[in-house]
């Protein structure tokens, strides 16, 4: 029978290696697809939910075994997550924050393809997905993790709230103006040329 | 005409006014980027994490800069029943160094006082001894 995640970290919590490499194993797919959803690429992601899952190693102690596990990782990736966004706000998005004559024809075809309402093929949902982050590059950390918590996870306000430590009215408020941006950003792109 | 629809302000398809939708060009541009914006953050693809990720960070713990209190309770959890021992070997030794030595059996020169076995009998004992005549 496999064993409780309260289980697993009291044997972590005594020095147990195997125990915590059990619970990497079985978070380390929802860590990896939240790294993807919140930063918008795989190449560093590897790097990234190791940092993550060392967090969670330290922090081992200070978790309250009533309340479920992945809610603790979940609250621990975001946060690093957006530590990961400042930092690379700072290293390059100021530098290259404006889209490439490349990545504006491919937002226009897919946006021709999707008003035309025709599927897009896997590799078009993962660039589609990507240029979308570019949109989002210029955005400051939270309004870009609000948008991704509630419009590519589907998160609750409520919950979307709880995580950023605000209000769900402060969350909504954030999400309409990180969409007006984004729309006008977006309108930037099309009307350009 | 009714005002614009504040797209910023849209949670689902089902908050549209279809309506005036239908007769603003305007809102139907718009909307047109909304509905694209919406379908490329569910665009994203399920990530499979690399073979062996759960081992490389288990192996990792080791190297990871710890906070100094982390590290010594990590070690000391692991060395428990090491320390244990030690303890208990130290405890035991510290014991033995501790305790009197045992005197050796008293050496009975003086028959007389056989059964009254004693330090001072002993140095009694040794006083009776008739010295060795040296002209022998």
């Amino acid at each position: 029978m496999p064993k409780t995640d309260p289980e697993l970290v009291a044997e972590t919590l005594r020095g147990d290696e195997d125990a915590f490499e059990e619970i990497v194993r079985r978070y380390q797919r929802f860590v990896f697809n939240a790294i993807y959803h919140y930063l918008g690429y795989n190449s560093e992601a590897e790097d990234v939910a190791q940092e993550i899952f060392l967090k969670l190693f330290r922090s081992l102690d200070r978790y309250d075994q009533s309340r479920p596990l992945q809610a603790w990782i979940y609250r621990i990736s975001v946060n690093h997550c957006l530590d990961e966004m400042r930092k690379a706000r700072h290293r390059f998005i100021r530098l290259f924050s404006d889209m490439g004559e490349e990545e504006e024809d491919r937002i226009k075809y897919l946006f021709e393809k999707s008003s035309k309402g025709s599927p897009f093929g896997e590799s078009e949902e993962a660039e589609s997905f990507k240029l979308l982050h570019r949109l989002l590059d210029k955005l400051s950390a939270r309004d870009k993790m609000t948008f991704v918590l509630r419009e590519v996870e589907g998160r609750s306000y409520d919950d979307i709230a709880a995580t950023l430590g605000t209000s769900p009215t402060a969350v909504r408020i954030r999400l309409s103006r990180v969409k007006r941006k984004l729309l006008k950003r977006l309108e930037g792109v099309l009307d350009s040329r | 005409m009714k005002p614009h629809i504040q797209w910023e302000m849209i949670d689902s398809e089902d908050q549209i006014d279809r309506s005036h939708l239908g007769a603003c060009p305007d809102c139907q541009k718009k909307y047109r980027w909304h509905r694209f914006l919406t379908r490329q953050a569910r665009a994203a693809r399920p990530v499979e994490p690399p073979p062996f990720f759960a081992r490389k960070v288990a192996r990792s713990l080791h190297q990871a800069s710890q906070p100094m209190w982390f590290y010594f309770r990590w070690a000391a959890a692991r060395l428990a029943p090491v320390l244990a021992l030690l303890i208990l070997a130290t405890g035991l030794l510290i014991i033995n160094v501790l305790r009197e030595p045992e005197l050796p059996d008293a050496v009975i020169l003086d028959e007389s006082v056989a059964g009254e076995v004693s330090y001072e009998n002993m140095i009694y004992s040794l006083h009776q001894v008739p010295a060795e005549d040296p002209g022998e």
